[in-house]
This record gives structure tokens, sequence and C-alpha cells, in this order.
């Protein structure tokens, strides 16, 4: 069955992360699998209206100002007409929306569910339930996610924790972890220096990725071990901390910092090294160290949130967040790999793409598509009634207010006065994985037909 | 929490009726569980879920001591207000108020020279900070640029608010004073040698008993190379809370919001003062609010390391508050001195309501406290106080 996805996010290309790679690959993978998808973020920049992307991704910039932290504000009503308009224009049958933190997807899921359209959403964050803002951003998600027809999460500690935040059933949370272009993520170990060893770090450099320990670990082990230097790629707040550890302990020569990178960068740099650090103390998934272990490093890594479950105990050496346990873990790391009982960059590289693949995320993702899809339309009333369930009753009124504005706009923009477009012709012969989508022509022009 | 574990048993016995063909167990990671669907729920979900870690039960005697506190506080401000209100009609001249004020001030200053060395070793931070001023000609150097100063500007103050009515500055008065009450550092947590019976890493496991595998039993499965230290999982959110103590001695909020406090007083302080008829009245009345907000406080946080004067201090200011009210109110003279005295009602309440209802309140409530945490919390890195490190987090 051929789905029209709109992948609904506030972060998305050209900003950098995680939720952007994983809709963008997930994407990709979907058109080549015969879907149609696609993505409704905010404007960056002068970057406004209609684009394209590779096998016509189609990405709807809608001129939304941001609100905070790469948000947009949620008005509830001010885009309303804009994203029913698309939504109607592009046929869509399900709205993905990705990320806790993206007001839009949110915004976009409740307007899909009031025209009878299925939502997925897909979280890809840990949340904490102790302060004040984490009580807060739980009880909006909790709100969205009321009515939300699945969720998706990228590790088992990510369901946990969004079963326990949105107080969804466990039974609509599915676990679908990320995966990385194992494919371009190859090994290369003729980059490597020959007779030193090299700790590559690849991370923003902020807070929640543990800079702290990063200083005092990179301080120590350079003291210890006078042959291990350290790349760094990434930028942040704290590179001030990292600069200054450099320059009281004069490791200039040993500590590289590169500053920000492309993602297309990174597998060079990858290469580069022999040992991959991550000192996280907070993750859901963490692709960075996927990315390491496929280019054949050895990852030393916290042992935190979703982290222990992403990658098999001979890939990894996982450790408690603190500075000794770090420096302990990296000293094995190094031990191991002087006395070759490590894998090869090879090996790890063809575990790597057997675990991980877009493909299979896709198919997976596919899997949760035709589960929603089977799910029966729910009224109005039956909407608001699992609204009820979150305890912010005036919330109804916001969804009724909503459901007001769209009859209205019913009348004033009737549906057969938006214009439908037409769809990106299918990709290329080389991109279909099977003959599926050969028999899905048949009924996409008998479509086709009755709309004109 | 206990919601989720009754609606998902039975979806859980109906999905294990199904996966009893497959012999694989499952395991909680994210690439070998082939043949069990996405949605799969394992018995082991939510295993990790503890509660109320970092529970300390504070028991009646400690709540009404710290209340006493609250109390001791608000009696501080009343006072001022009184004092306020009899210059304002002109019960008290000024002369009288700086007599009064300079005597306290140095029988104040006589018993904090003898007390001080006494609890030097346990004494607290900002308590030290304020009174390690040296020598006495120092401090006499101090004393005279602030009152100074204060008489130089006093005239300023007395046209500051000319232009603004009466109700208007009370009112800001009145904001001002509850600002400094709420954000004055009452000192919650760090006081040395407080009963305080902490009952720490006290964590049950929420998970009903069918559930039942402890989290320590976990870890015999995990491979020797996964580990670098085997530690059962419970002791890691103990081990992070412990470093949370000794790991942040920076952050200690009671710095900034002493200081707002302070502010917040001095700012209501100001704007009563410009009320009065003379400069010299002003100037008095700003004189004690140096007196009250910015010296007082070290000086009843050192008293406090004198057990007994927990209670007796904030028990002396409460019944003067109650007797200088009483006087202020008119006493009881005239036919309707009951309906006089609502003000002194309106206190008493007041105080009972903060001094025993409150700590009632948060003691019984403490049942209520539910606290959860899990791998998915953000882990509080344990940072060695090297050398460098200090120069760098500063």
């Amino acid at each position: 069955m051929r789905h029209r996805l709109c992948m609904a996010s506030d972060f998305f290309f050209p900003n950098m992360g995680g939720v952007e790679e994983h809709i963008y690959s997930l994407s990709q993978c979907l058109i080549a699998r015969g879907h149609k998808v696609i993505v409704l973020t905010h404007s960056y920049g002068d970057r406004v209206g209609v684009r394209y992307m590779t096998n016509g991704l189609k990405v709807y910039y809608l001129p939304i100002k941001v609100f905070y932290n790469q948000c947009v504000l949620p008005t509830m009503v001010a885009s309303l007409p804009l994203i029913r308009y698309i939504l109607i224009r592009e046929r869509i049958t399900i709205i993905h929306g990705h990320s806790a933190f993206s007001t839009l997807a949110h915004e976009t899921m409740i307007i899909g569910r009031l025209l009878g359209l299925r939502t997925v959403f897909t979280d890809h964050s840990l949340f904490g339930f102790a302060d004040a803002s984490a009580i807060i951003t739980n009880k909006f998600l909790e709100i969205s996610l009321a009515d939300s027809h699945h969720c998706i999460c990228v590790s088992h500690t990510g369901k946990e924790n969004t079963v326990l935040r949105a107080r969804v059933h466990c039974n609509k949370v599915s676990v679908i972890p990320n995966a990385v272009d194992t494919a371009v993520f190859t090994p290369d170990p003729s980059q490597r220096d020959k007779d030193k060893i090299t700790v590559v770090i690849v991370s923003r450099l902020v807070y929640r990725k543990g800079v702290d320990l990063m200083v005092e670990i990179i301080a120590e082990l350079c003291s210890r071990y006078p042959e291990v230097n350290f790349l760094i790629a990434g930028d942040g707040p704290k590179r001030g901390l990292l600069e200054e550890m450099r320059e009281q302990c004069s490791l200039q020569e040993r500590v590289t910092l590169l500053g920000s990178q492309e993602h297309s960068a990174v597998r060079d740099i990858l290469v580069k090294g022999h040992i991959f650090l991550n000192t996280s103390l907070t993750e859901a998934y963490c692709m960075a160290i996927v990315e390491a272990a496929s280019c054949g490093l050895q990852v030393v890594s916290t042992k935190v949130g979703g982290i222990p479950e992403v990658l098999p105990p001979d890939l990894v050496y996982l450790t408690e967040p603190d500075v000794p346990a770090l420096l302990n873990g990296l000293e094995m790391a190094i031990s191991d790999l002087k006395a070759n009982k490590c894998l090869t960059p090879e090996k790890c590289h063809e575990r790597v793409s057997i675990l991980y693949n877009w493909m299979d995320v896709a198919s997976r993702t596919e899997t949760v598509y035709k589960i929603v899809s089977q799910e029966p339309t729910k009224n109005l009333g039956s909407q608001l009634k699992s609204y009820i369930k979150s305890g912010v009753l005036p919330f109804l009124l916001v969804i009724s207010l909503c459901y007001i504005i769209l009859r209205i706009l019913d009348w004033l923009v009737p549906r057969d006065l938006i214009d439908i477009s037409r769809d990106f012709p299918l990709p290329a012969e080389q991109f279909k994985p099977n003959n599926c989508i050969i028999k899905q022509r048949k009924p996409k022009k008998k479509r086709k037909a009755r709309t004109s | 929490m206990r919601k989720y574990s009754e609606m998902d048993s039975e979806a859980r016995r109906s999905i294990a009726g199904r996966c009893k063909t497959k012999p694989k167990p499952w395991r909680k990671n994210l690439y070998d569980n082939k043949g069990y669907k996405d949605n799969y729920t394992d018995e082991s979900f939510l295993e990790e879920l503890r509660k109320n870690i970092h529970f300390q039960e504070v028991h009646y005697r400690a709540a009404f001591i710290k209340a006493g506190l609250v109390t001791q506080q608000l009696c501080v401000v009343v006072l001022y207000s009184l004092l306020f209100a009899s210059m304002d009609v002109g019960w008290i001249e000024p002369v009288t108020v700086l007599y009064l004020c300079g005597i306290t001030t140095t029988l104040g200053y006589i018993i904090r020279t003898f007390l001080s060395p006494r609890f030097e070793r346990s004494c607290h931070n900002s308590s030290k900070a304020s009174f390690s001023g040296g020598s006495i000609f120092t401090d006499l150097v101090t004393v005279i640029k602030c009152l100074a100063l204060g008489y130089i500007v006093s005239p300023v103050l007395k046209t500051l608010t000319e232009t603004i009515s009466t109700d208007t500055i009370q009112a800001a008065a009145a904001i001002a004073f509850i600002v400094h009450l709420a954000t004055y550092d009452y000192g919650i947590g760090n006081e040395p040698g407080l009963p305080y019976r902490a009952t720490s890493h006290k964590s049950d496991v929420i998970a009903p008993s069918h559930w039942s595998k402890s989290a320590s039993s976990s870890d015999k499965t995990v491979p020797e190379k996964y580990l670098t230290e085997n530690i059962p999982s419970a002791s890691r959110y103990s081990r992070v809370q412990g470093s949370k103590t000794s790991s942040l001695p920076h952050d200690n909020p009671s710095r900034t919001t002493s200081a707002l406090s302070l502010n917040a007083a001095i700012f209501g302080a100001i704007c009563l003062a410009s009320r009065l008829e003379s400069p010299s009245h002003a100037f008095a009345l700003l004189s004690v609010a140096g007196l009250a907000f910015a010296l007082s406080p070290p000086f009843l946080r050192l008293l406090h390391h004198w057990p007994p004067a927990r209670v007796a201090i904030p028990l002396a200011l409460f019944i003067a508050t109650v007797y200088s009210l009483f006087i202020c109110c008119g006493g009881t003279d005239g036919e309707d001195w009951v309906e006089n005295q609502i003000p002194v009602a309106l206190f008493i309440i007041v105080v009972a309501f903060l001094n025993i209802l409150c700590p009632c309140m948060f003691v019984l409530w403490q049942t209520h406290k539910d606290n959860i945490y899990g791998p998915w919390d953000e882990a509080i890195p344990l940072i060695q106080s090297t050398a460098h490190n200090v120069a760098v987090s500063d």
C-alpha cells in the first residue's frame, strides 16, 4: 500500500543534528520503497517556500518565525490555514511528527487528526522528571500525544521514558532505532597515524555532551600516555574550557580542535583515529558511536540513557559517567589496541552494517504506518474524549476552536478549489527494492482520473 | 505508576502466549530481537525505575525550627514597619531612634566579637564573609562611611518620591518586603548541626512483584568487557547523588537570593523613608534598615549556632512584635478597642499558619513525594577539583 506521508518537524536541513539526519534518511528510503514523502518545517533565514531535495523529496519551508530554540510559537490557529492547505494539496494520509521539542510537529499532528488523518510521532530525546521545565514539557507532550495513533522511540530506554512522560499505552509505542549509512562510513586504516594513537571526539561541545569530563580526561590521559593524541570535531559554548585546558597543559601539539564540521566531513575525521570517545551525560540513541564503530574505531562511551542498547559488547567499552571510569575504559582500549586484541576495522564495519541500515528502519516504520492506516477514523467527540485523559480541560476548547476554524475554512477555501499538486516521478530503476511499485502504479492512475 | 502495570499485564500475557514458539529470550538492546514485534513490551519494562532516591525525611522538630526562621524574619519586617508608623505619627523622635540604633549595634558588635571565634570552625560561609572585617578600626571606618553617605543622601531621599502618591509607595514597600521574605536565605539544608535525620538512598523498586527480577541480578549476564567497574544499577544512582553534593559548590543558590532579598528590603525601606516629614527622620529609618536587614541576618545566624536560640529568638521576637503591635493599635483604650486590635489578631493568625500549619502539612505530605528516576536521567558528572579545573569553572 502506498502512503502519502508528511514528515513534520521544526528541525530539518540546513539545521544539523540527529533528528535532521533521521528525517532525511528515512524519507529517502521511504521514497525508494514507493511512498510519497513531503517534509514540513519552518523557514530558515531566507530559505522560505518549496524546495526539492534528492529523489523529489519535497520540503515546505513555512514562513513562520522562530520563537525559541529553533521552534515556532505554538499558536495553534495562526498557521492552521496554511498547514491545512498543504495537507489537502499533497493529499497526505499519514503525518509523522518528529522530536518532542518541535512545536510545529505537534501542531501539524493535531490539525491533521482533526482532518481525519493518521498520526505517528517519533520521540528522539530523553527527559527527566525532576525540574519545573521538565514537568511543563511533559504535560505538553502528554496533551499532544493523548490522541496520537502511534509513537516510535529510538531505544527501549526512550520507550520507557516516553510511556512515563506522555502516559501513552506501551503497546502503542514501537522501538525503531536510528541507523547509519554504512556505505559512507567505511574504515580506512591507511589514514591512521602509524606510531601514535589518536582518540577522536565528534560532538557538539555543550554541557549535555559531558565536555567537563572530556577536559579532565584529556589532561590526565595525555600526561599518562605520551603517544596519545586527541582530535576533536565540533563547536559549542564549552569550547573555551577545552582551549583553556590545552593552554594550561601545553598540549597544543597533541590536542587538535577542528571546530564545527560538515556531516559529510565526519567520516574523513573518524578514519584518522583509533579510538572514539563519547562522554555524553544523556543520550536516547547516540548515532556518533555507531558511525565511529562503522568506521572501525574502538568506541569508549559513558553508560547513560539508551547507549548500552546500541552496540554489542565486543564493539564498545561502556563506563560509568565519571573521570576514573572513563580513563579506565580508555586505558583498556589502548592496551587492547597495543596487544592487537580488538576486532579489525573491517570486521567492525561488517558487524555494524549487519546491525543497522536505513532500509530496515524504513520497512519497520512502514509496518507502523500499516497499523495506523487500519485504525478507524475518530470523530471530534471521541478525539475530545481522549484529550480529557490528560486532565487539561481548557485544551478541549482549543481543539474545538481549531475544528470550527477548519469548518469555516472548508467554506471559505473549499477543498475542490485547492490545487492538487503533481507527484514527483517515481525514483530511478535502481532504487526500487522490488517490483511492488509497479503494481502500485495502477491504483494511482485511477485516483488521478477520479480527481480530474 | 500502578496504572501502567495494570494496563499492560493483560496485553503482555497475550503477547507472551504468541511468543511461546520463539525460544530466544528478549533482550534490552536494539540489535538482536529479530522475531519480536517493534511494539513488544517485555516483562523487564520499567524495571530500572526508582522512586525517591534523594528523599530526606524531615521530622516535626526540624520542620518547626525551620519555620521559626520565617517567623523571625517576618517579625523583623513587621517591627520595622511599626517603627515607620510610629515615626510617621511622631511618637518617636529620630534622635531616640538613632541612640537606640547605636546602642544595639555596639552591643551586637561586642557579642559578635566574643562569640565569633567560638563558632569559627563551624561558621557558615556567608556569615564568615560578612564578619571577617579585621580590627575594630576598619569596622568603625566602614560604619562612619555608611552613616556619612546615608546622612548626605537622606535629603534627596526625602524628596525622591514626592510626586508619587502614598498608597503607591506603601504598596511598593509591601511588595518589596514580601519579596524580601520570599527570597531570604533561610539556610535550608546547609545549616550545620540541625537535627536532620537523613534516610538517604531509600529507594524502592516500584515494579510489581510479578515482574520481580532484582536489578543486581541482571548484572550477571553482562560480559566482563561490558563493564570496567561492576556496580549494581541501584548504587549507580546513589553515586550520582553523592557527586551532586560534592561537585557543585559553586552553584549555591542562596548567594543570589540573599542579595536579591537584601536589595528588596532596602528598596522597601527607602520607599517608606521618603514618606517621613524630615531628612533626619529618613536618615534614622535608613540606619535602622541597615541594622535590621543587613547586619542582623548574619548576627542571628551566628546566635543560631547555640541550639536553644533557635527557639528562643523567634519566640522573643514574636512576643515583642505582638506587644508593639498591640501598643501601636491603641492598647485597651476606648470603647471599641477589640476592633482596633484586628491587626494583632491577623498577625497571630499568619504566624500560626506559618509556624504550625505549614510545618505540619509539610511533614504529613511528605508521603506524597513521588519522584521517579531511571536510566533516562541526565548523569551528573563527578568532577575532581584539580587546580586547573577550579580555575576553569570559576
